[in-house]
């Protein structure tokens, strides 16, 4: 019958072309080779530096015989390969941990302190973050090679300021609350997102931290959410997105704060300079408005965050040695990952934390950016970066809890047991 | 009476565009919105002032070549269609000699069975996706395109047996009956009798397996790992959104290329899509 | 005499009787026959969907961690945990906000389009090629799409309005929590509307003519018409369109996930979203496993209560 040898001739046909479509599937290798090391890492907000790590990993694989082939994932998609990985104990050799600290990690990584001791030994020593971000408690060893952390400062337009009378930018939070309000006033608002992303994330706890709150103690397990000095940042907050910005910030995500400086109405973000960058490669006469400050302080100390960037080896890697070699020779090659970031890479090691940086310390602008380790710190202060203290982070309890009370959802009390209720639910996991 | 002639046709011929042009007008809007996007110069696109439906500096075709020379794009789009070809080809293998001996053929078990097969649809791929990548793994399929091929019948395939036994139950039993007289097996009334009558089951089986498989995305976020072996849906979001920057013109021109194709395919096949469907419920 | 019914059928009932002197020659091997026959697509099953989905069960009532091999059993701790959690439960509610409101909508705007396309005009062909592209385009790239529409500055959505002065000042379409609902329904139903009206547009085709006019010379009135001649045959098609269509949004994912994030504050989160954060990104697979559990039973509740309503005589 005519329809029964038709459905046999699509069948045949469709074998031979499914066969043909896609010979590289049969060519290709397993991922059992020895000579070979895959890096996980996610697409640098940079992408001069990608171009450079590209080529590193090149000439590194043609200088140890080792071919390197490194992977870039947005950041926000590497979870959940990680997580598929270590599920199916197979995939990359070399994975980059983004921001989410080793700890929680810890099994799954393997233990590295030969090499970060090489590396310390050579640099003059590890920062305390990076000792807090990569060193696993349980052994007290380093799981993770620590690479590299995005700081935090404010980026603002000098022209806009300086028509308010501060020419330099705000330098405390409640410069930037004053100012903003006036230049909100004039159509420039300044903005924060608070919203479910890394950005958001990040400075809302800075200024938290800045007003000597904290989410939890020293001690990585005391909750301090419930506390005079955190209600005072709540009300500073809603004072902040209630004056100073607009309602836009609640829809932001990673890239929203560099499109509003861009667009010309923005008069103050707080964002590595990647967002500058950008703004000098497609408008030079706005890029030559802004500047850089410090990130600002609050009534308690100056306090911001710090985004932090290591490679872990896995356990089920083929090639442990090769990897170790490689992240070895990366880290050691920090200046000029530094140099091809633009300055956007801060350094983990002593001796780089201290100037001259590459970029940062040649031009004016960025010189602020040289005191930036000293009062940077990450998700858990004041206390250590545990698997809770991450946890937290990821479910957005801290921003939920603060945008909740700037849109007057919630009472300032109302806000703190919500907030306190999460965090204690969380913690009680890890107990 | 020329005149009168001339409004009765031009309303039959065209009536219609009177109550679709609101419908048109939202599906276009975008779409227009989205060409003009992918041809439009940067500054042009991030410049608050200027209208979004034309172009105030020229147009470009940067955003394209991005799209088409920067990336594996091309390869992405050929890589969709494949797997959706070839799944749905598996789907209907499995899917028919299934929905025959379910709908006709009395064995233990049938009954649960066939409403196991059903309630298989409701498990949806977010479950799913730690175990079964346990499970490709095993299979040693990782980083490749052949993974997807084997996982997507997941979730095709119940939703196409289910709807493939109603289709089947629309033979009249007599003919399959005087067959079997006939001296004809099973397996060959299945395949001469109750196969051609039930095309546009299967056409219609068909696209519903395309659809989803085309639409996927998290299994292929999960299995893929190379640029080469990525998906349109995958491909697109994590090649063209570099740390902070969505290249917005790209992006939409991805959106656009991926679509009129299959899009241009469907319109052809709807009337076999409704015919089969109608079919279903007519005899 | 088959009909429509059949379709519906199938889900319920078994294999009718056969004449005695037929099941004679082809009985004695049906019992093995019928399992070769559905053997490959169960095997396939067994393996692809059984074995992960009760591996899930057991995730669900572990402590396993994404990090951490070692997970032992904790019973229904995640559960209860889940169960005391508010954004849960703020969870549940959005998705059936979002499935059904985008569903109702669909309909409501599908069924005038459906009317229009069953009749034969000039250019029909490409209009339905133009009306079926928002279901064609891949829905990350949809979403993205809408994504830049809702944009807190760029929005083109807001430029036109203001400029229509309909609104003063930019609404936040992906920022307000009432208003980011409504934008996520709003997406979901420009990509699903084409396909709503697909499936109306078949039930309409199936109705005969002669039929209708039957019904007409009856002296029944258009709603009656309606009510007891088009409803019972488009009912079967409906099923089937309505099922694939609410299946797909309950258990959407990359829509939500791309436009909002599940933000702001957890007033879009669906279950999709909200499992994948807790899952994933925190790295409670557990918890995460549990939370996608729930679409289980939530969605067969809304099957059966379509299946009922829509066997009702």
């Amino acid at each position: 019958m005519t329809k029964v040898s038709r459905r046999q001739f699509l069948e045949t046909a469709a074998g031979v072309t499914a066969a043909s479509a896609f010979p590289h599937v049969w060519i290709r290798p397993a991922w059992a080779q020895a000579k070979e090391v895959r890096v996980l890492a996610w697409t640098h907000f940079v992408p001069a530096y990608d171009k450079w790590f590209d080529a590193f990993a090149e000439q590194w694989s043609s200088k140890s015989g080792v071919k390197v082939t490194i992977d870039h994932v947005p950041h926000l998609q590497i979870p959940a390969k990680i997580a598929a990985e270590i599920a199916t104990q197979s995939g990359h050799d070399i994975v980059q941990l983004v921001g989410t600290g080793t700890e929680k990690w810890a099994s799954a990584l393997l233990d590295v302190q030969d090499t970060t001791d090489k590396l310390a030994k050579k640099h003059g020593g590890w920062t305390p973050l990076a000792e807090n971000y990569c060193k696993v408690r349980s052994d007290g060893k380093f799981h993770a090679v620590p690479d590299f952390f995005i700081d935090f400062p404010g980026l603002y337009r000098k022209d806009l300021w300086t028509e308010i009378g501060m020419p330099n930018g705000p330098d405390t939070w409640e410069d930037l609350h004053k100012g903003g309000m006036k230049l909100k006033a004039k159509g420039f608002p300044v903005g924060i997102g608070l919203a479910h992303h890394d950005d958001s994330r990040a400075s809302w706890r800075a200024i938290m931290w800045s007003h000597g709150g904290s989410e939890v103690a020293k001690d990585g397990k005391t909750i301090t959410y419930n506390s005079k000095e955190v209600r005072e940042a709540l009300k500073f907050e809603k004072a902040l997105y209630k004056d100073a910005m607009t309602p836009e910030v609640l829809a932001w995500d990673d890239a929203s704060n560099n499109r509003f400086l861009a667009s010309g109405r923005g008069s103050w973000i707080h964002n590595p300079i990647s967002a500058y960058r950008t703004i000098e490669g497609s408008n030079k006469e706005l890029a030559d408005k802004i500047f850089v400050s410090l990130s600002p302080k609050g009534p308690a100390t100056r306090r911001s965050f710090a985004n932090c960037r290591a490679y872990g080896v896995t356990k089920f890697s083929k090639n442990q040695d090769g990897a170790k070699a490689f992240l070895e020779a990366l880290v050691d090659s920090y200046r000029d990952a530094a140099k091809a970031s633009t300055g956007y890479n801060m350094p983990f090691l002593n001796s780089y934390a201290k100037p001259p940086f590459p970029v940062i310390s040649e031009d004016p602008k960025l010189k602020p950016l040289e005191q930036d380790a000293e009062y940077h710190f990450t998700t858990g202060y004041p206390g250590p970066l545990t698997p809770a203290a991450d946890e937290v982070y990821q479910q957005f309890v801290m921003v939920d809890a603060i945008a909740q009370f700037a849109t007057d959802k919630m009472d300032l009390e109302q806000t703190i047991k919500w907030g306190e209720e999460k965090i204690k639910a969380i913690y009680a996991k890890f107990a | 009476m020329d005149a009168r002639r001339f409004w009765r046709r031009l309303k039959r011929d065209y009536g219609p565009y009177l109550p679709l042009s609101p419908y048109l007008f939202v599906v276009l809007f975008p779409f227009y919105w989205m060409v003009i996007t992918a041809f439009k110069r940067d500054r042009d696109l991030y410049n608050l002032e200027t209208a979004p439906f034309w172009f105030k500096e020229p147009p470009t075709l940067e955003h394209v070549k991005l799209l088409l020379e920067g990336t594996l794009f091309p390869l992405w789009l050929k890589n969709s269609l494949m797997i959706g070809v070839l799944v749905v080809f598996i789907t209907l293998l499995l899917a028919l000699p299934a929905a025959y001996a379910l709908a006709r053929m009395k064995f233990p078990g049938a009954q649960p069975l066939s409403t196991a097969m059903f309630l298989s649809y409701l498990i949806p791929s977010t479950l799913l996706f730690i175990p079964l990548s346990q499970v490709v793994r095993g299979l040693g399929f990782t980083d490749s395109v052949w993974a997807l091929v084997i996982v997507y019948p997941s979730f095709t395939l119940p939703f196409c047996t289910w709807l493939l036994m109603g289709f089947v139950r629309t033979v009249p039993r007599e003919i399959e009956e005087s067959a079997q007289i006939d001296g004809c097996t099973r397996f060959q009334a299945f395949r001469m009798i109750i196969v051609p009558v039930i095309v546009p089951g299967i056409i219609t089986a068909g696209i519903f397996a395309f659809t989803l498989t085309y639409q996927e995305f998290i299994y292929a976020l999960t299995f893929i790992s190379s640029s080469a072996n990525k998906t349109i849906s995958y491909g697109v979001t994590s090649d063209l959104i570099r740390g902070d920057v969505f290249y917005w013109g790209s992006l939409m021109a991805g959106a656009l290329i991926g679509a009129i194709p299959v899009a241009v395919v469907y319109a052809f096949s709807l009337d076999h899509f409704i015919h089969g469907l109608t079919a279903g419920a007519l005899k | 005499m088959s009909n429509g019914r059949e379709l519906i059928g199938a889900t319920t009932t078994g294999v009718a009787a056969r004449p005695a002197a037929i099941r004679g020659s082809w009985f004695g091997r049906e019992a093995v026959q019928g399992f070769v026959w559905i053997a490959p697509a169960f095997l396939y099953l067994a393996f692809f969907i059984a074995y992960p989905f009760f591996m899930s069960i057991y995730l669900s009532v572990s402590s396993a961690r994404v990090g951490s091999p070692e997970s032992h059993f904790v019973g229904a701790q995640n559960y209860t945990r889940l169960f005391a959690d508010p954004v849960f439960w703020q969870t549940v509610r959005n998705s059936f906000v979002f499935t059904l409101g985008s569903e109702a909508i669909r309909l409501v705007i599908g069924l005038p389009l459906a009317f229009a396309l069953n009749r034969s005009f000039k250019g029909k062909r490409i209009v339905q090629g133009i009306i079926l592209i928002p279901f064609v385009i891949p829905i990350a790239l949809s979403s993205l799409a809408w994504k830049w529409m809702f944009d807190s500055l760029y929005s083109v959505i807001n430029w036109m309005l203001m400029r229509a002065h309909i609104i003063e000042y930019p609404w936040q379409w992906l920022g307000e929590p009432g208003l980011a609902m409504w934008s996520v329904i709003i997406m979901n139903v420009w990509r699903g509307f084409p396909f709503s009206a697909v499936i109306l547009l078949a039930g309409l085709t199936a109705v005969p003519q002669e039929v209708i006019e039957a019904a007409k010379i009856d002296g029944a009135g258009p709603l009656r018409r309606f009510h007891y001649v088009v409803v019972p045959i488009v009912r079967p098609i409906l099923l089937v369109g309505l099922l694939y269509s609410v299946v797909f949004s309950f258990t959407d994912f990359s829509a939500v996930w791309l436009l909002t994030q599940g933000g702001p504050y957890n007033t879009t989160h669906v279950f999709g979203t909200y499992a994948y954060n807790i899952g994933i990104n925190a790295g409670d697979l557990g918890m995460g496993a549990a939370i996608t559990l729930f679409i289980f039973p939530f969605l067969a509740l809304i099957v059966i209560l379509m299946l009922r309503f829509l066997r009702k005589d």
